[in-house]
């Protein structure tokens, strides 16, 4: 009996998705699938790939592959939920690779910010431009390649490290770090964020005016007991000297 | 003009394959006929990526090839990725465009594979509303590729030379000769390559690949797979000969995609070809040099 092309193709996908190889020559194929899945994620994440190395990276290559299939015919989306993936199994924190979730999201805007739209960044001047009055009421618009993660681990450190060759070993103690990845100049950068400069990132990329950023600041100031005072002239000269800010206004 | 290029465009000098590891090597500007592109990889809505090709594509022609498109796929065409495509095209203006005479994904899942089509009358119907879509949607004609494959379907009715002869002539696309290909099927399906060369259109084919492949041997046979890791073999290179005596010089690309060496040795393999060609060319009789036929 003939099979039409619907039918061939139904069987041969699923013998590309069922666990065990069908050997001979249509392993070939059902090979290639999970290598080149794999390759495409260790391309996305490469320092999560280095660190668990290869063999464990395969596992959780082919894990994710089976919860989480390629959608499309571009490769640069297969690590899509991959943080996610890696959140849900690794999600007890007295595990050994808590802090694998939150490093791929770094991974993840990382690579997100190589593609995204190129927008120009404005200089800090152009605040001058606004009577002094207007400025509680300034929304910014920032970067599309802004992308801001707060994790309980050291994970630019880690990133950072093994991004060396020779990379010296990083206690997960070292406490957690507040992190922006953007791209500057075509260059895609990661800086340090204090965890009130990381507040106030993503209250003005969440689209809140200056006014609201800082309530909402000073509130969470007030209900962490928090002493000290935020340096709003220094955080919002970081933000522009980030090249992070390309629009404002006061709409 | 070989079929699919762009008027007068068409590189005699042969070309490389663009890949990620060699970006920065590319600042040099070395000398190279063109560069083909896998169009996918430039899908960015900016940023660096269409950037350099954009700046590549000034001193060298280039050629954007589809991969992920799975022309012969049963369901709809992804629109998003064909407009993508689209807008890359349409963004770069590259001298030709191709992709694969394949499929992909299957109930929502993408395989990301190059799969193996049955030549059949269905098969045909359906790849040349596919064309024809992909031609009108980019507003030119594009040339397509055949696979190098490791099954065969027994549901097929044609053979491959004459399915793709029917095909160009149904849609007026090109085609992209793999001699690699070629060669690899020879091997895993006991074809004759002289044959298949001879029976296809000469005149619809805009472009030659050249390759690596790796012998394994599964089940006591032995099985060549399209790996792109490695040199050109010496039996392609001389299926190349044979194909530059029966159908003439063509835009010849070397690809090499797994276990990259440094663009020094990619480049050393386009130098090749381009003495290939100029061996046959000097060594046939009343051969035109360096012309192109239309």
């Amino acid at each position: 009996m003939t099979r039409s092309l619907a039918d061939i193709q139904r069987d041969f996908a699923a013998m590309l998705r069922a666990d065990q190889s069908p050997g001979g020559r249509a392993a070939i194929y059902h090979n290639n699938r999970r290598a080149n899945f794999r390759k495409a994620l260790a391309l996305t994440y490469p320092v999560t790939a280095r660190i668990v190395g290869d063999d464990f990276f395969a596992r959780l290559s082919l894990d994710y592959l089976e919860q989480h299939p390629s959608r499309g015919g571009d490769l640069h989306h297969v690590g899509t939920r991959f943080a996610e993936f890696l959140a849900t199994g690794f999600a007890a924190p007295s595990s050994a690779f808590g802090y694998l979730a939150d490093l791929a999201k770094l991974e993840w805007a990382w690579a997100e910010a190589l593609l995204c739209a190129d927008a120009s960044p404005l200089s800090i001047e152009a605040l001058a431009t606004f009577e002094p009055t207007a400025w509680p009421r300034l929304r910014f618009t920032l970067h599309p390649s802004v992308a801001l993660i707060r994790s309980p681990w050291p994970i630019l450190t880690i990133f950072d490290e093994h991004r060396r060759e020779q990379p010296a070993v990083v206690s997960l103690d070292a406490g957690g770090e507040c992190v922006v990845v953007l791209r500057r100049a075509q260059c895609v950068e990661a800086h340090r964020l204090t965890a009130q400069e990381h507040q106030l990132w993503v209250a003005l990329a969440a689209g809140q005016c200056l006014q609201e950023a800082l309530d909402a600041l000073l509130r969470h100031l007030e209900e962490n007991h928090a002493v000290g005072e935020f340096a709003l002239r220094e955080a919002l000269a970081r933000l522009f000297m980030l090249d992070a800010v390309t629009a404002v206004n006061t709409a | 003009m070989p079929k699919g290029w762009q008027a007068d465009s068409a590189p005699l000098r042969a070309g490389v394959g663009l890949r990620g590891v060699h970006h920065a090597e590319w600042d040099a500007r070395p000398a190279c006929g063109w560069l083909e592109a896998h169009a996918e990889n430039y899908f960015a809505d900016g940023g660096p990526l269409p950037a350099l090709l954009e700046s590549l594509h000034r001193d060298y022609p280039l050629s954007l090839h589809g991969v992920g498109l799975g022309l012969g796929g049963c369901e709809p065409l992804d629109r998003d990725h064909l407009a993508r495509l689209a807008a890359l095209v349409h963004r770069h203006q590259p001298e030709v465009v191709s992709e694969h005479l394949c499929w992909g994904q299957a109930e929502g899942v993408h395989f990301n594979d190059l799969l193996p089509l049955p030549f059949t009358e269905e098969t045909l119907a359906l790849l040349c509303d596919r064309i024809d879509l992909l031609q009108s949607t980019l507003g030119r004609s594009v040339l397509v590729e055949h696979l190098a494959s490791y099954l065969s379907f027994p549901e097929s009715t044609l053979d491959e030379a004459q399915f793709l002869s029917e095909l160009t002539q149904r849609t007026g696309c090109g085609l992209l000769l793999d001699l690699n290909n070629l060669h690899v099927n020879s091997v895993n399906h006991g074809l004759d390559p002289q044959i298949f060369l001879r029976a296809l259109p000469a005149a619809a084919i805009g472009e030659i690949h050249l390759a690596g492949h790796t012998l394994v041997h599964l089940d006591g046979e032995t099985v060549l797979i399209d790996t792109h890791g490695s040199a050109v073999d010496e039996a392609v290179w001389a299926l190349y000969r044979d194909a530059l005596r029966l159908i003439g010089p063509r835009p010849t690309l070397i690809e090499w995609d797994t276990d990259i060496p440094s663009l020094e040795v990619l480049l050393a393999e386009a130098a090749r070809a381009d003495d290939e060609r100029v061996r046959v060319e000097w060594s046939t009789p009343g051969s035109t040099v360096a012309q192109i036929d239309s």
